[in-house]
């Protein structure tokens, strides 16, 4: 004992530094997992032009411009007594502390038609040729000009959120709404029937049961690439393709196998003595399954929808192949749509990857642990 | 007594058994009948007995098929190196402090909810030429543009997040390896004099080497599946197709090309490799366990 006292004592102020080494290092890939994110966020908050020329500026109340020189010019937005912007004008030097040069009113006109038009989605005012004469105050509907420069405004804008809710081509919304429907039905059905398989084989002694298990372990093996054609051309006859009913199909048959094995697992592992005490009460084995096996199976259950629905959710190989008609692509499906379609929107591009990123985020922090137990243990075990 | 009806067992098994029965194995071994085939488009029927001649197709006639090979075989490397290595420092890291595990796992994992679509979208924007994040950042630093996409840079550029994506997954299955050491261990090896580097190599690493072997075998099967992030970022294979992957290289030939046969080929191809290198790890590392014994 105190050997090891002894031993710590002398490496304590070694150890410190150690620490403090391992905490920025760690603190430095946790900045990598964050710090994308965040900029996609704030991002989206911008309009293009400005996410174009400073994409590192927060989205916060100021207007950004260059003055004939090239300079970039940082300017406060202020309102007159009439509601009307007023810029606290602030020129950065050579040194960039910034230069105060006092208030001075801007030029705005009234344009009510702007923000209408944006609303029907008709027009959205991304075209570079636009971006360059006049930038959109999206919150009174104004058009501010200025000769020197493109104006932009710094803070936030719902512009981008607008045009992707509001696009025809590519409507996110719907894609949600397909997205719930077939991985909301996969995940139901994969851990009922996965529960249901490995209700019976762990249950019954049959001839067979070692091959159906081995069955299901190959299975696994087995990625969407080696199944997709035959499974394509099996769905076009049975009239099934780029239909929801198709994918979900497909996607259940694709997990089912991974689902068996943790709950074979875990079936595996239950006494038996509540079921053989429900068997003398007149029990049977429907009964058996549905009020004892699936309630004492939450646990299994859980992991195996949260990784079901996750991998669903996710899957853009299937939704691609699988689906064509735009009214019933999933989130995924649509992203890619969306990325071919207004690639050079920046705004919207990063409009769009939060609105999917978000929610996904919300539910990730409720359920973190969860979330991580269900994608790692069936792993490990698999 | 209390399992012996049959009909109901059917019952329980016939859902499951049926839907993989009709949606993976019959169209497995479809798969590979229709690689021996000639097949011309999608709807088509099967034509000529082709025999091997798709895979010889595969291996001697198709320059794009070889860089697609390679660059899924070169994509195995990487992960194992980057993806289980980076996670197993991270989290022998995370593993030595006390305070923020919880944190730190929460956020090196959440990568892996986000789905590779939307990240791809997100590096699109970091890559882009004119107003990327990455030539913005050149900018600031007073450096010039790079074209991050180029013939020469493509590759890695496609790899990274793809790597990056993963990390914390690994991370998370090694961290829990590593929490289920017993504290004993590491009293009696300090005892010993085994501390830093030493205590890692003798003590730690053959402690969690199943945890490892999970990792290293999911990683590089997970390596040869590669199919979303390189089909957002480098469209077919952009530029030249010298980003395809085995899987990016069959969904091109089977549904965009509809060289239906050869693309089934393909996915043959991606299954054989996939069993291939399980075996070969296998063996490796019994091999190695043994010799550590």
């Amino acid at each position: 004992m105190a050997m090891n006292q002894s031993v710590e004592t002398i490496k304590k102020p070694r150890a410190t530094v150690g620490k403090v080494v391992i905490y920025v290092l760690l603190t430095l890939w946790a900045v990598t997992t964050v710090f994308p994110f965040a900029w996609v966020v704030n991002n989206s908050f911008k309009h293009s032009s400005l996410v174009v020329n400073d994409s590192f500026s927060l989205a916060t109340g100021e207007v950004l411009r260059y003055d004939k020189d090239g300079q970039v010019v940082r300017e406060r937005i202020m309102q007159d007594e009439y509601g009307r912007d007023m810029y606290d004008k602030l020129l950065f030097d050579a040194d960039g502390n910034p230069v105060y040069e006092g208030a001075q009113q801007s030029p705005t006109i009234n344009r009510s038609g702007a923000f209408a038009d944006l609303l029907s989605g008709m027009t959205v005012p991304t075209d570079e040729a636009n971006a360059h004469l006049q930038a959109y105050d999206t919150v009174n509907g104004k058009v501010i000009y200025d000769e020197s420069s493109p104006p932009v405004r710094l803070s936030p804008t719902w512009d981008n959120y607008v045009s992707v809710f509001t696009n025809r081509n590519v409507n996110i919304l719907r894609g949600y709404k397909n997205s719930l429907i077939i991985s909301g039905s996969v995940m139901v059905v994969v851990a009922l029937f996965s529960a249901m398989l490995a209700f019976g084989i762990t249950r019954w002694k049959f001839r067979g049961a070692k091959v159906i298990k081995s069955l299901v372990v190959a299975a696994l093996m087995f990625p969407a690439f080696a199944t997709i054609v035959p499974v394509y051309r099996m769905l076009s006859d049975m009239g099934l393709y780029d239909k929801l009913e198709g994918v979900i199909l497909v996607q259940c048959a694709g997990n089912l196998a991974f689902a068996c094995t943790v709950m074979m697992g875990f079936i595996n592992a239950l006494p038996y003595e509540l079921e053989e005490a429900a068997f003398m009460e007149g029990c049977g084995p429907y009964g058996i399954f549905f009020r004892i096996i699936l309630p004492m199976c939450k646990p299994a259950l859980a992991t195996v929808a949260i990784f079901t629905f996750i991998w669903s959710y996710n899957d853009l190989f299937l939704q691609m192949v699988l689906l064509r008609s735009n009214a019933l692509l999933p989130v995924c499906a649509i992203l890619r749509e969306i990325s071919s379609q207004y690639g050079t929107d920046f705004g919207m591009m990063a409009a769009s990857v939060t609105v999917v990123v978000v929610p996904v985020l919300i539910v990730y922090a409720l359920l973190q642990k969860n979330i991580i137990k269900g994608l790692t243990a069936g792993a490990v075990k698999g | 007594m209390l399992y012996r009806k049959k009909r109901p067992l059917l019952v329980f098994l016939l859902p499951s058994l049926l839907l993989m029965a009709v949606f993976l194995y019959y169209p497995f071994v479809e798969n590979i009948v229709n690689s021996l085939f000639d097949i011309r488009g999608l709807a088509a029927a099967r034509g000529e007995f082709l025999g091997l001649g798709n895979y010889r197709r595969f291996f001697s006639e198709d320059p794009v098929a070889m860089t697609s090979f390679f660059n899924s075989l070169k994509m195995m490397g990487l992960t194992l190196v980057f993806q289980v290595g980076l996670a197993l420092m991270l989290a022998l890291m995370v593993d030595s402090v006390r305070k923020g595990q919880q944190l730190f796992r929460v956020v090196y994992f959440f990568p892996i909810v986000i789905s590779a679509t939307a990240i791809g979208l997100m590096f699109n924007l970091f890559y882009k030429y004119d107003g990327g994040m990455l030539n913005q950042l050149l900018a600031k630093l007073g450096m010039d543009k790079v074209l991050w996409l180029s013939k020469e840079s493509a590759y890695t550029m496609v790899v990274i997040p793809t790597l990056w994506q993963y990390i914390g997954f690994y991370f998370v299955i090694i961290l829990t390896g590593l929490a289920g050491i017993p504290q004993e261990i590491f009293e009696s090896a300090a005892i010993d004099g085994a501390t830093g580097i030493k205590k890692i190599w003798y003590v730690t690493l053959p402690l969690i080497s199943d945890v490892l072997i999970t990792c290293v075998t999911l990683a590089v099967t997970g390596a040869i599946k590669v199919f979303d992030l390189p089909s957002v970022i480098a469209r077919n294979g952009a530029p030249n197709g010298l980003t395809h992957f085995l899987g990016t290289y069959m969904h091109n030939q089977a549904f965009v090309a509809q060289n239906v046969d050869y693309g089934s080929t393909i996915s043959v191809i991606i299954v054989l490799m996939g069993v291939a290198v399980a075996q070969l790890l296998n063996r490796v590392i019994a091999r190695n366990s043994e010799a550590l014994r």
